[in-house]
C-alpha cells in the first residue's frame, strides 16, 4: 500500500456487518468508519443493536458477514484480546470491573496489559511505580484521584462508571469504543467525562454510544442513527438531527 | 488484595510459633505421638495451600488434587521399591532413595500430569471443571489400584525413608522440622507470587474474565501455569506424606481425599494461603477430639464442617482478619 492510500484509509472501519440472533437481525448491513481525532456518535432506540455492533467491532462477537479493518488491515478474524493488543479499547454498558480489587489495582491491571507478557512471579505489583504512577494519572484524569485506595465494592455507581473509562484510557488505545459511558452518572461526573473526552479526542478514534443528546451534540463530529440494526442516517450532527426519517423514528420510539 | 490486619498477623505468628515449639513441648509432657500428628497437619496444610493458589486466587475448583498428592507419593514409593528390590526401573536405573532426586522428580511427575489435565479441563469452567478434574483423578486412582507390581489396592511399604544429601530422615523431630520448613518456604514463595504481576492477572481472571479479555489478556496460559505450580507443590506434599507414613496406597488418591483438601481450604480461609495451615490444624484437632468422645465421630464431623464453612464464609483466617464475608 502506498502512503497516499494509507492516509486515505480511515483508522477503523466496519464494512457491511450482519449479525443474526435466531430470528432477530440485530445488525443489518452496518458500515461505519472512525478516524483519529474525531468522535463518531451512535444513537438509536433501546434494542436497536448498538451494543451488538460494538461487540463486533471489539471482537467479542464474530459478525455473520462483513469485515472490520484497522489502518487498512483486516482484523475480522482476531478475537477481543488480539484486537485489544492492537489498541482497540472498549468500555462496557454494564460496568465490568474487578470488584474485590482496589480502584488503583483495577487501573494498574489495565496499565499492565500493555506489557508483552505477565509471567513475572516475584516483584510486588503494588510497589511497582511503573504501574501505580500511570494508574494514578489515569484516575486523576477521570476525577477519581482520591479514590485510588478504595475497594471497588465501596464505590458509588457513578464512580464505577468513571473507573470503567479510566481502565479503557489506561491501555493507551488508538480506538476507543464507549458504550453509554455517562449512563448512571451524576451531572458533575458526567461533565468531568465529557470535558475529558473533549480534551483527549485528538489522540483517539472514538465511537460513542450515548443517549444524552446534549453530550452527543457537544462531542460528535459524525452522528449515526441505528434503528433495527440498520443505519437510517449518518453525517454531520446538525444535518442528521433535521433528517425527517430520524425525526420520525425518534417520535415513534417516543425518545 | 489488601494486607492482613495486625490481629490476623499476630495469630499467624502464634500459630507458627506453636508448631515450631511443639516437639519440645511434646517431649516435656511425654507424648511424642503429638509430633507425628502435627506433622500430618503440616503436610496436609501444604497440599491445601497449593490448592488455595488455584481455588482461592483463580476460582478454579479442582476436585482432583488427590491425584497430584498420590502421584508425588507413589514417585517416592516406586523409586524406593526399585532400590530395595534391585530391579531396574528404566534405562538400567534402579531408582533412588535420595530426597534431592526423588522429591524434585515427584514434583515433575505431578507437574507433567497437571499440565495434561489442565490443558483439557481449563477449557471448561464451573461444575464442568469440578467434574473433569474429578474424573481424571479417578482414572489415576483406578490405574494404581490395578498395578500389582506396585501393590495394587494394598499399596507399597517404604522400606526406608529417603535420605537428604545422604542424611537419613528417620528422626521424628528432624523430619517434622524439615516439613515445617518446606511449608513456610512455600508459603513465602506463593505469597510473593499472588502479589506479583502474574498474581494480579490470575485474580483478574477470577474477578471478571470478560474485562480481562477486553484488556488484551487471554486467561488460559496464566491459569494453566498456576494449575501446574499447584499440582507440583501438591506432589511435593505427596512425597512428604510417603516418607511420613512410610507407606503409599491408592487411598491417597481417592475423591474423599480431594474433598478433604477442599474442606481444609474452606475451613481455613479461601484466598489467604496461610488459611489452609489453620484449616489443617483445626481439622486435625476436631478429628482427634471427636474420636476420643464418640466412635461415630465421622457422623458428627460432617455437619460441624458444613456449619463452620457456612458461618465463617472467609474461614478461620477470614474471621480473624475481619473479612468473613469475602468468598
Ligand atoms: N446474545 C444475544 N442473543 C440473542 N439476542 C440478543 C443477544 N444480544 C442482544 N440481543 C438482542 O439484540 C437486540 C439488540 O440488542 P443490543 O443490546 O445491541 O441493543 P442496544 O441498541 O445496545 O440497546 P440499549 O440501548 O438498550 O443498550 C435486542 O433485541 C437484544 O435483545
Ligand atoms: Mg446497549
Amino acid at each position: 500500500m502506498t502512503e497516499a492510500q494509507a492516509a486515505a484509509v480511515p483508522t477503523f472501519e466496519a464494512r457491511a456487518l450482519y449479525k443474526r440472533f435466531g430470528g432477530l437481525q440485530a445488525t443489518d448491513g452496518l458500515s461505519l468508519a472512525l478516524e483519529r481525532g474525531r468522535v463518531h456518535a451512535l444513537i438509536g432506540p433501546n434494542g436497536a443493536g448498538k451494543t451488538t455492533a460494538l461487540a463486533q467491532l471489539s471482537g467479542e462477537l464474530r459478525p455473520d458477514e462483513g469485515s472490520i479493518h484497522l489502518d487498512g488491515r483486516d482484523v475480522t478474524a482476531l478475537d477481543m484480546p488480539a484486537r485489544a493488543r492492537l489498541g482497540i479499547a472498549r468500555s462496557f454498558q454494564i460496568t465490568a470491573v474487578f470488584e474485590s480489587f482496589t480502584v488503583r489495582e483495577n487501573v494498574a491491571l489495565a496499565v499492565q496489559s500493555r506489557a508483552r507478557h505477565h509471567f513475572h512471579f516475584f516483584g510486588n505489583a503494588a510497589r511497582d511505580r511503573r504501574l501505580t504512577d500511570t494508574a494514578d494519572a489515569a484516575l486523576e484524569q477521570v476525577g477519581l484521584a482520591d479514590a485510588g485506595g478504595h475497594r471497588v465494592a465501596a464505590l458509588a455507581h457513578g464512580q464505577k462508571r468513571q473507573l470503567e473509562i479510566a481502565m479503557a484510557l489506561a491501555t493507551e488505545p488508538q480506538v476507543l469504543l464507549l458504550d453509554e459511558p455517562m449512563a448512571g452518572m451524576g451531572a458533575a461526573e458526567s461533565e468531568v467525562v465529557a470535558s475529558l473526552l473533549e480534551r483527549l479526542r485528538a489522540r483517539y478514534a472514538v465511537l460513542l454510544i450515548e443517549h444524552d443528546m446534549d453530550v452527543v451534540f457537544r462531542l460528535a463530529d459524525t452522528l449515526s442513527v441505528l434503528v433495527g440494526g440498520r443505519l437510517i442516517a449518518s453525517g454531520p450532527p446538525g444535518e442528521v438531527r433535521d433528517d425527517p426519517d430520524v425525526q420520525a423514528a425518534y417520535l415513534q420510539e417516543s425518545f | 488484595m489488601t494486607s492482613a490486619p495486625l490481629r490476623a498477623r499476630l495469630a499467624t505468628v502464634v500459630l507458627l510459633a506453636g508448631l515450631a515449639l511443639l516437639p519440645p513441648v511434646a517431649a516435656m509432657i511425654g507424648d511424642p505421638y503429638l509430633v507425628t500428628l502435627a506433622n500430618r497437619a503440616v503436610i496436609y496444610g501444604l497440599a491445601a495451600m497449593a490448592l488455595d493458589l488455584i481455588m482461592g486466587y483463580g476460582r478454579l475448583v479442582s476436585f482432583g488434587h488427590a491425584a497430584f498428592f498420590g502421584l508425588g507419593a507413589y514417585t517416592v514409593g516406586i523409586l524406593s521399591t526399585h532400590v530395595m528390590q534391585g530391579i531396574p526401573l528404566a534405562f538400567g536405573w534402579n531408582g533412588s532413595n535420595e530426597a534431592l532426586i526423588a522429591w524434585p522428580l515427584a514434583m515433575a511427575v505431578s507437574a507433567a500430569y497437571a499440565a495434561f489435565v489442565g490443558v483439557i479441563s481449563l477449557r471448561t469452567s464451573g461444575v464442568y471443571f469440578i467434574m473433569i478434574t474429578l474424573a481424571f483423578a479417578q482414572m489415576v486412582y483406578y490405574l494404581f489400584v490395578s498395578l500389582p507390581a506396585y501393590g495394587g489396592q494394598d499399596g507399597l511399604s517404604l522400606w526406608l525413608r529417603n535420605t537428604a544429601a545422604g542424611v537419613a530422615l528417620d528422626d521424628r523431630t528432624g523430619f517434622y522440622y524439615l516439613c515445617l520448613g518446606v511449608l513456610v518456604a512455600v508459603w513465602a514463595l506463593l505469597t510473593r507470587m499472588v502479589n506479583s504481576r502474574f498474581g494480579r492477572v490470575l485474580q483478574g481472571c477470577r474477578e471478571n474474565e470478560r474485562r480481562m479479555r477486553a484488556l488484551g489478556f487471554r486467561p488460559m496460559p496464566y491459569r494453566l501455569t498456576a494449575f501446574v505450580i499447584s499440582g507440583a507443590l501438591t506432589g511435593l506434599a505427596g512425597a512428604l506424606v510417603a516418607n511420613h507414613q512410610e507407606f503409599v496406597s491408592p487411598a491417597l488418591m481417592t475423591w474423599s481425599q480431594s474433598g478433604q483438601f477442599m474442606v481444609i481450604v474452606l475451613l481455613g480461609g479461601l484466598a489467604s494461603l496461610v488459611g489452609p495451615i489453620y484449616g489443617a490444624v483445626a481439622l486435625l484437632v476436631l478429628e482427634e477430639t471427636l474420636v476420643s468422645v464418640t466412635q461415630h465421630w465421622q457422623l458428627v464431623l460432617g455437619p460441624v464442617l458444613v456449619l463452620a464453612v457456612l458461618f465463617f464464609r472467609g474461614g478461620l483466617y477470614g474471621a480473624l482478619s475481619g473479612r468473613g464475608g469475602r468468598q
